[in-house]
């Protein structure tokens, strides 16, 4: 009989147990799926549920506050819609965890989910940002579109209490290819709009705009924005790079045909044929015939070697200077006397002149040194001083005063005179050859430096001389200075000739 | 035999296994585990305090430079003397600089608190005047709002960490007596001047508990080299 009894209630629970999909029961184990909070002001947390039990169920969500024992209920089960529980500003605190727990409840009993401790900084995801708009802008050559876009509407951005950051992203739509093409992602920061250069005419573009708190989640992208790119653009780009092209290839046909037709005077127009060498006076012809008389002949032009002939067109040349004392360069000056017409000086002097160049050492008077070796008699002398802009020297010598001037200056009338005061300079020097001169130049002839004209060459020394020298002399007069730059040139070692003048 | 005991432990089985185990073990999203459950660390609610109260500040200066071209451009011209126009609080807060070196972490805390409870109620008044004004800008009215709503915020962090840091319970204040009555005065200038008053007060001790939660959170989170002071 027990045994009866004991299989008719194993039956019974049996059945029961069996048939738990048809008939009633508890209802099964809600989950927490997700809870988040779109302005770290509020937020939501979403459920879902277990099996019903067959019976209708109801939802409570409960939770406490941190380390207290008290529960609370959710305070708003309708504002997120289903399943949901919606935590306002009031109860919404950003200082405490909430442990939240999901109880479902039927007729035959209660299902706890599981407890989820939730902390609002740590959920935070805005929505995404609204009225995404485009716009396209042709403006000169370089057409963009621009993307502007509002915050999600419940973010405080303005006060700092979050600072939001922006995603946009685009793509080309292609219809009916295989391959989709992928997005490309810019970061936009915080500004409210973006510009993209250089669209593909002819192509649609979509565009998506999305947004983050703080350090919180991505928001969703907002829904898809399209944009169709004119194709006319190409247009005015194409017309001009047309017209380019074309021209181009013209000017070089018409180039080629003109090379091709007159090569000759084109080619001697660009490259223009170089003269070869030739010596005056000497016919290679002469040579072929090989009359050697008349080759040399040819070769000798009247005048050569040119001999002074005209008597105030002499110049007197005077060598002053020491030799021994040559590399001496402390005070030394070179004064180039010279007498004639007015007759600018510079750097070439023709054999025609005579001029007295006066070296002088840091020890020798220049009065004694013209005492010495200039004769008297040349009025209106003129002293030029070769090298760096002198200024204007005057020297009494023997009763006849000379002024000397800078080189490139004009000549002065000689006055009566004066203070003088030299600037010796390291300055060219140049060598005068005359016929009946002897010649002081060393003979180490790898000091020329430079051939300036038929019988002068010029020597390169080594320091130019800086200095100042100041020759006692009577009287001052104002000097005359001309601006005249001077490269130093080197110890200027003069020769010159002394011719007496009558 | 043998079958009714296997039968009862089947039956025993079924009967069990529809049980749901409530009371699972809680995971805990922080290291901190503070007596029964978690609580977020104590940096994060510092830092998030030290936040609070930058802002607060900052929505304050800009309250108060508001009311100033309100006022300048009602023709109001008011001269608020310096000094003894903030009331001080019944218990003494530390001004000084060299005060503040000597002050301890729980008297900044209770200095902290203080001196919140003390202006929610003014700024919630000021709130309401303000809304009766004729030509208050929009931009003013937001502030002051905002302003209450934030520092009500600020006072639960930092009851919050009061209980972390000092372990208290929640702190009642002795001696903070409702000093002052609602102030209902039919004279606008007076009503104005009030205002005013909260407003330019409001923001120098905001100013302070700014300084205070930086302070703290330099002693609490970078004990060795906190050389704020």
């Amino acid at each position: 009989m027990w045994r009866d009894a004991e299989q008719a209630l194993t039956l019974i629970w049996l059945l029961s147990w069996t048939a738990h999909g048809v008939c009633h029961s508890p209802p099964g184990r809600p989950r927490l799926t997700r809870c988040r909070s779109p302005e770290k002001e509020t937020f939501t947390c979403w459920w879902e549920p277990g099996s019903t039990g067959g019976l209708p169920t109801s939802y409570q969500l409960y939770y406490r506050k941190e380390s207290s024992l008290e529960v609370f209920e959710c305070p708003d089960y309708h504002k997120a819609g289903n399943n949901s529980c919606y935590f306002d500003k009031q109860h919404t605190s950003i200082w405490i965890l909430y442990n939240i727990t999901v109880v479902a409840s039927n007729a035959l009993g209660k299902a706890y989910s599981e407890s989820v401790e939730v902390d609002v900084m740590d959920i935070v995801q805005p929505h995404p940002p609204e009225n995404v708009n485009l716009t396209f802008m042709q403006t000169t050559n370089s057409p963009y579109f621009l993307v502007q876009w509002q915050p999600p509407h419940d973010a405080d951005t303005r006060s700092g209490w979050v600072t939001i950051k922006y995603e946009v992203r685009l793509k080309i739509e292609n219809s009916g290819d295989e391959e989709d093409s992928s997005w490309e992602s810019y970061s936009a920061g915080k500004q409210l709009e973006f510009s993209i250069y250089s669209p593909q005419p002819g192509a649609c573009y979509i565009v998506q705009v999305r947004c983050k708190l703080d350090h919180g989640l991505w928001s969703e992208w907002s829904p898809s924005s399209f944009i169709q790119i004119p194709d006319n653009m190409l247009d005015t780009q194409n017309a001009v790079m047309i017209i380019a092209i074309t021209l181009t290839v013209i000017i070089f046909l018409l180039t080629a045909g003109a090379l091709t037709v007159k090569m000759k005077p084109v080619k001697h127009f660009l490259l223009p044929p170089v003269p070869e060498p030739k010596i005056s006076g000497l016919n290679t012809q002469l040579l072929k015939s090989g009359k050697s008389e008349e080759i040399f002949s040819a070769l000798i032009t009247p005048g050569y070697p040119q001999i002074v002939q005209s008597s105030d067109r002499q110049v007197e040349y005077l060598v002053v200077s020491d030799y021994d004392e040559e590399m001496d360069f402390e005070g030394k000056a070179h004064l180039e006397y010279q007498k004639g017409e007015n007759h600018p000086t510079d750097n070439t002097q023709k054999g025609s002149q005579n001029s007295i160049k006066i070296s002088l050492n840091s020890s020798q008077d220049l009065n004694t040194t013209l005492s010495e070796n200039v004769h008297s008699g040349a009025v209106s002398n003129q002293l030029s001083v070769l090298g760096e802009p002198q200024q204007l020297l005057h020297l009494k010598c023997k009763g006849s005063p000379v002024k000397a001037q800078d080189r490139n200056t004009q000549m002065s009338s000689g006055s009566n005179c004066e203070h003088v005061s030299i600037n010796p300079a390291g300055l060219t020097e140049y060598v005068e050859v005359d016929e009946d001169q002897k010649p002081l130049v060393r003979e180490d002839y790898s000091m020329v430096s430079d051939v300036i004209s038929d019988n002068i060459l010029v020597l390169q020394d080594s320091i130019p001389v800086q200095g100042h020298k100041e020759v006692k002399c009577d009287k001052t007069s104002e000097a005359e200075e001309t601006g005249g730059v001077f490269e130093p040139l080197g110890y200027l070692e003069t020769l010159t000739t002394f011719s007496s003048e009558s | 035999m043998k079958k009714t005991t296997v039968l009862q432990v089947c039956v025993a089985f079924v009967l069990c296994s529809p049980q749901v185990m409530t009371g699972s073990p809680v995971d805990c999203p922080d290291q901190d585990t503070a007596g029964t459950s978690c609580s977020i660390s104590m940096e994060k609610l510092l830092e998030r305090a030290v936040q609070h109260a930058e802002l607060i500040y900052r929505v304050s200066e800009e309250s108060k430079l508001l009311f100033d071209e309100m006022l300048i451009s009602n023709g109001m011209n008011l001269h608020i003397p310096e000094g003894n126009m903030c009331a001080p609080k019944t218990v003494p807060v530390p001004l000084s600089k060299s005060e503040i070196q000597q002050i301890s972490d729980k008297w900044i805390l209770h200095s902290l608190l203080i001196l919140a409870q003390f202006w929610i109620d003014p700024l919630a008044e000021v709130q309401a005047s303000l809304e009766n004004y004729e030509n208050a800008p929009s931009a003013l009215l937001t502030r002051s709002k905002w302003m209450s709503t934030k520092l009500m915020s600020l006072e639960q962090g930092i009851t919050v960490l009061i209980r972390q840091i000092l372990g208290e319970g929640s702190l009642t204040l002795e001696g903070l007596e409702e000093t002052s009555d609602r102030f209902v005065s039919s004279n606008i200038l007076e009503t104005v001047r009030r205002d005013y008053s909260v407003i330019y007060c409001f923001r120098k001790d905001a100013h302070k508990m700014q300084t205070f939660l930086k302070l703290l959170k330099c002693r609490q989170i970078d004990k060795e080299n906190c050389s704020l002071f």
